[in-house]
């Protein structure tokens, strides 16, 4: 009980002190010409109410994104992932180009992709897509073809079908591998929506997510406001990992040793 | 003599791994095992023993000579065989239950047969009350009596068991073996079971056969009478042939 209680109130502890050290340096390291660049803490809380319905709407259009492009990725490197474990040329064949895809900066892509489907949604979907689908294929595909030989020799011999095979062995005991890729991409996923509405936010009728906000704020100055943009992609981040992260314990902890309580 | 052929028959097998001028694993082997037989296949590592099973599993085949069940080859025998490895080899993210009727999922076994063969078996294997927990909150010979239950809801006519007690502790291995025994009092099948154990070996068998140097090096009958119980390992007439088997077992090892 003890421990469950410090494990709340230990980084409530460090938050504290984390925002008292914040109105420490500002007041008594950054010489008083400097302190603009580290607004006081009350400021940007002033800046949250200000910008509450600039934040909120921008935060919907980069949590539409974000959900979108990581939906997407899901689905396509599930598809991805299986093909690629049935066959050693379909992997040879592919890998590197999906490696490639991978290797190529987003930042670098991103004009192109808007070039060819336009700013907006879509574009923010794409580029979500393309920096979160990676870790997924990959790590769904090393656990379709990780299957433990023993288990596969008790399915020949118990004559299981192909698709026996497939869906009452291999994918079942591919999920703690899909998982890992689960939570590195939705780690990814708000990352590739900000980036996406940094290059392509700014249409729709005026209102971008939380990259183009940040974008604008940086160009109009306005610091406290981008400190609030920059706390909101945070938190979103913590939604979107979060969520996963429960996800991942109601599919494995039944099961899986990672769950296993520690004595 | 019958015209039934016997369960396995072994035509003068020869498998070798790899290049054929590597010295095959065992040459000209040949073998008739009776349906009833307990049979125990002892020898040095790597004298071939789990590549025998592996043969009569069908998940290997022969480099020449052939492998008969029941007559046919593995690959198209109708009798059931089950096996039984080291490692219990469950499926993590089953239940006990739900483990113990994976095999009948895959033929296909409606559900209600299925819940009721398994929880037959899981009551002989005195698993029944961990029905619905998973491998990983089970000890290692919890786990093996799922690995035995599964295997008998096929209602096999032959096992085949490669060393499925090698990892357990001395007391749940004896424990275990004399259950073995019991279940096989109920249900007749054919047993080849590898060991590294004479103990064990002597105790279970009808028929021990020691492999050395790619062939059978000896065939010897174990003419205790069953039942068998914990009883029976202090009986002079088993140690002795313990004893005996244990001296052969040296000699063709070393020879």
């Amino acid at each position: 009980m003890n421990r469950r209680v410090l494990t709340f109130a230990l980084p409530v502890l460090t938050g504290i002190l984390l925002v008292a050290a914040w109105y420490a340096v500002r007041l008594w390291v950054l010489p008083a010409d400097q302190r603009f660049l580290l607004p006081a803490p009350d400021a940007v809380l002033h800046a949250f109410g200000e910008k509450a319905p600039q934040l909120w709407s921008a935060t919907l259009s980069t949590a539409t994104g974000a959900l979108l492009g990581f939906a997407t990725a899901v689905i396509v490197s599930v598809a991805l992932g299986l093909a690629l474990s049935l066959s050693p040329l379909v992997r040879a064949s592919l890998y590197p180009w999906l490696m490639a895809l991978q290797l190529t900066p987003i930042i670098v892509l991103a004009p192109i992709l808007i070039l060819w489907v336009g700013p907006g949604l879509k574009s923010v979907v794409i580029i979500t897509f393309l920096i979160s689908f990676f870790p997924l294929v990959v790590n769904t595909t090393q656990g379709l073809v990780s299957t433990d030989r023993l288990l596969v020799d008790l399915f020949r011999m118990g004559r299981a079908s192909r698709l026996q095979q497939i869906f009452l062995l291999r994918v079942p005991a591919a999920m703690p591998y899909f998982f890992t890729g689960l939570r590195i991409a939705a780690a990814l996923a708000p990352i590739g929506a900000i980036s996406g509405d940094m290059f392509a936010g700014s249409s729709g009728g005026g209102q971008g997510g939380l990259g183009f906000l940040a974008v604008i704020y940086s160009a109009q100055f306005q610091i406290p406001a981008l400190y609030a943009t920059a706390i909101v992609s945070c938190v979103l981040g913590f939604l979107f990992a979060g969520a996963v992260v429960w996800l991942s314990w109601f599919a494995l902890h039944r099961w899986h040793d990672s769950y296993q309580p520690k004595d | 003599m019958s015209d039934s052929p016997p369960i396995v028959e072994l035509q003068s097998v020869t498998k070798r791994f790899g290049d054929s001028d590597r010295p095959p694993v065992f040459a000209n082997l040949s073998l008739r095992a009776e349906p009833g037989e307990f049979i125990s296949l002892i020898g040095a590592s790597g004298c071939g023993k789990s590549t025998l099973l592996r043969l009569l599993s069908g998940l290997s085949s022969p480099s020449s000579g052939r492998v008969l069940i029941e007559g046919q080859s593995p690959e198209t025998s109708s009798s059931d065989r089950a096996f039984i490895f080291q490692d219990a080899a469950l499926l993590p993210w089953r239940t006990v239950r739900q483990n113990a009727e994976t095999l009948l999922q895959l033929r296909g076994t409606p559900a209600a047969r299925r819940h009721e063969l398994s929880a037959q078996l899981l009551d002989l294997a005195r698993i029944g009350h961990l029905a619905d927990r998973y491998p990983r909150q089970l000890s290692g010979g919890e786990k093996m009596r799922v690995s035995i239950a599964r295997a008998l809801t096929l209602e096999p006519s032959l096992l085949l068991l490669d060393e499925p007690f090698g990892a357990l502790d001395e007391l749940t291995r004896e424990h275990l073996n004399e259950e073995l025994l019991a279940l096989r009092e109920r249900r007749h099948w054919t047993a080849f079971f590898v060991t590294h154990s004479v103990a064990e070996a002597v105790f279970l068998s009808t028929r021990i056969l020691i492999l050395a140097g790619g062939r059978i090096a000896h065939d010897l009958p174990v003419a205790l009478p069953y039942p068998r119980n914990a009883d029976t390992r202090e009986t002079s007439a088993y140690l002795n042939r313990v004893a005996e088997v244990s001296r052969l077992l040296h000699a063709a090892v070393s020879a």
